[in-house]
């Protein structure tokens, strides 16, 4: 068992999109902590926040991190070029979830290192890619334990 | 004379005779003869008149004296390739001693002797024989020079046609890009509010059912599975769009393995569901994997789906060399296609004659076509209405 949280963020603009994340985690029945954020930079902003030094007053660190590619004020690569040159954050896991199936794009999420490309499902199949991603991400994977 | 023409001027025998009256002698005989002479008072006016147009010049030697003799050689020097100026020069005295006085002009100078006394008749056919030359020359020029203005004209159309071109190929670029925009925006924006309607209507179904009737019911589940239709119907457009348009790099594909991975990654290609066999090895290949692992996944699926109602799909693939290509040949114990719908079949939204009963976008084959084509391949089908088809791939080969 893994002992962290299973802390989530979830980086997405549509409204819709949020409505069917949040109520596929409940009907999935995932103990997942969901903290959602807007656009780009309020992501940023959220990270940023989460020092090593005070990430302990916050009661969970995202582990895994769901980013949509196009997203108001920072796009979901920005976002995630950021993240992989925060220092403090190179644990996290950064999933792309987007509409987009374009070869560039899924080259330019790998090239700024992003740990999965995923293709946003019909609602009906949101259930099991989540409850997929949970088993593989918080049950086979093993994450960097944090200093 | 002033108003003399070029080509009048081409004719003249430009004279230069310094001593008494011999020129306008001169003149007179040659008007006799019917050439058209003119006066020059020293070698000076004849070289400027000479590139004024000129058929010959007449010169009798004591015109030569002074710095007459090097004008002369400039002239003749500075004459372009295509002219020759024709000189007979009259000579008198000691007529051995005249070529030497001449050999300055070495083999540049187009110059004949002619020794005094002489009759007016071996004047006149001297000179018959310099014009004739001379208007050989001045047709020469005009070859030239319509040969020069046409590489010229050509020059142009090309340069032209260069930048006509560039810039039809800027248009067709921008063209090209503002289509990939246009893809890339119904990908992600278009997708977005129908995944919507999947979304609440499927949530609608879950937890309000009970509320409605069974034709409210009915009506739901109608939207949700138009709803799923038209998102693959997008996916599948989208991936003709991005098949047609990409550049395929191809590289040595193992086809084996291959198809082995499409037949592990879905459930619907293995038992019991279906029988899927490979008959002999299947070959390597210059090809693009991920295009490839399309149309595998898109032949296997129509294979598996046209089959008769009850039916187990039964598909047996296999390879054949051919002269620098290897075919994959897909048999399958569907339900067959009519040879007036064997062509129809790999276009776009079209659908075989039973098309109707079973699900799917029409797009399937034309995706596979089209990027069989895109990786230098051939595509084709056989089949007997009844019997199965047996769908076949050619690529090429690895040399």
């Amino acid at each position: 068992m893994n002992p962290t949280p299973r802390s989530i963020l979830l980086v997405e603009d549509n409204e819709d999109d949020i409505f069917f994340m949040l109520r596929s985690v409940k009907t999935a029945g995932l103990p997942w902590e969901v903290h959602v954020v807007k656009d780009g930079q309020a992501a940023i902003d959220y990270l940023s926040r989460l020092s090593p030094l005070d990430d302990r007053r916050l009661p969970s660190f995202p582990m895994v991190i769901f980013l949509d590619l196009k997203l108001p004020r920072k796009s979901g690569l920005e976002v995630l070029a950021w993240l992989r040159a925060a220092p403090d954050l190179k644990g996290c896991v950064a999933i792309m979830l987007t509409t987009s199936a374009e070869a560039k794009d899924i080259a330019a999420a790998y090239e700024l290192g992003a740990n999965a490309y995923l293709v946003k499902p019909p609602s009906v199949e949101l259930v099991p890619m989540l409850e997929a991603l949970d088993r593989f991400w918080f049950g086979y994977n093993t994450f960097q334990l944090r200093k | 004379m002033s108003a003399q023409t070029e080509s009048e001027k081409n004719e003249r025998i430009l004279i230069l005779a310094p001593t008494g009256s011999d020129a306008q002698n001169a003149a007179g005989v040659l008007a006799q003869f019917g050439f058209s002479g003119f006066v020059c008072q020293d070698l000076a006016e004849v070289c400027e008149e000479a590139t004024r147009g000129v058929g010959a010049i007449l010169v009798a030697e004591e015109g030569f004296r002074d710095m007459g003799g090097k004008l002369l050689m400039k002239l003749l020097s500075e004459q372009p390739t295509w002219s020759d100026i024709p000189i007979i020069l009259i000579a008198y005295g000691d007529i051995k001693k005249t070529p030497q006085k001449f050999s300055e002009f070495g083999e540049t100078g187009n110059i004949s002797i002619l020794e005094r006394p002489f009759a007016p008749h071996t004047l006149r056919s001297a000179l018959q024989v310099a014009l004739r030359a001379r208007r050989r020359q001045y047709q020469l020029r005009d070859l030239l020079d319509q040969q020069l203005r046409m590489h010229e004209q050509l020059k142009v159309s090309h340069a032209n046609l260069e930048s006509e071109v560039a810039s039809r190929t800027r248009e067709l670029r921008l063209t090209i890009s503002e289509l990939e925009a246009f893809s890339y925006s119904v990908s992600h924006d278009l997708r977005a509010p129908l995944r919507a309607i999947q979304g609440y209507s499927q949530y609608l179904l879950e937890d309000y059912s009970e509320k409605l009737d069974e034709q409210g019911n009915l009506f739901l589940r109608r939207i949700l599975d138009s709803s799923l239709k038209l998102d693959r119907l997008i996916q599948d457009v989208l991936i003709y769009s991005r098949v047609s348009r990409n550049g395929l790099p191809l590289v040595v594909v193992n086809t084996q393995n291959l198809v082995e991975d499409v037949i592990r990654s879905y459930p619907e290609f293995q038992l019991p569901r279906a029988k899927i066999e490979i008959l002999n090895p299947l070959p390597e290949v210059l090809g693009h994997e991920g295009s490839l692992t399309q149309c595998l996944s898109n032949l296997l699926g129509n294979a598996v789906k046209f089959v008769p109602a009850g039916a187990v799909p039964h598909i047996q693939i296999w390879s054949e060399q051919q002269d620098g290509s290897v075919r994959l040949a897909f048999k399958d114990n569907g339900i067959g296609i009519p040879a007036d719908h064997q062509e129809r079949i790999f276009n776009i939204f079209e659908k075989g004659a039973s098309g109707a009963a079973y699900e799917g976008t029409g797009i399937g084959l034309a995706i596979v076509k089209k990027a069989v084509e895109r990786m230098g391949g051939r595509i084709g089908v056989n089949s007997v209405p009844g019997q199965g088809a047996q769908f076949w791939i050619e690529l090429k080969r690895i040399q």
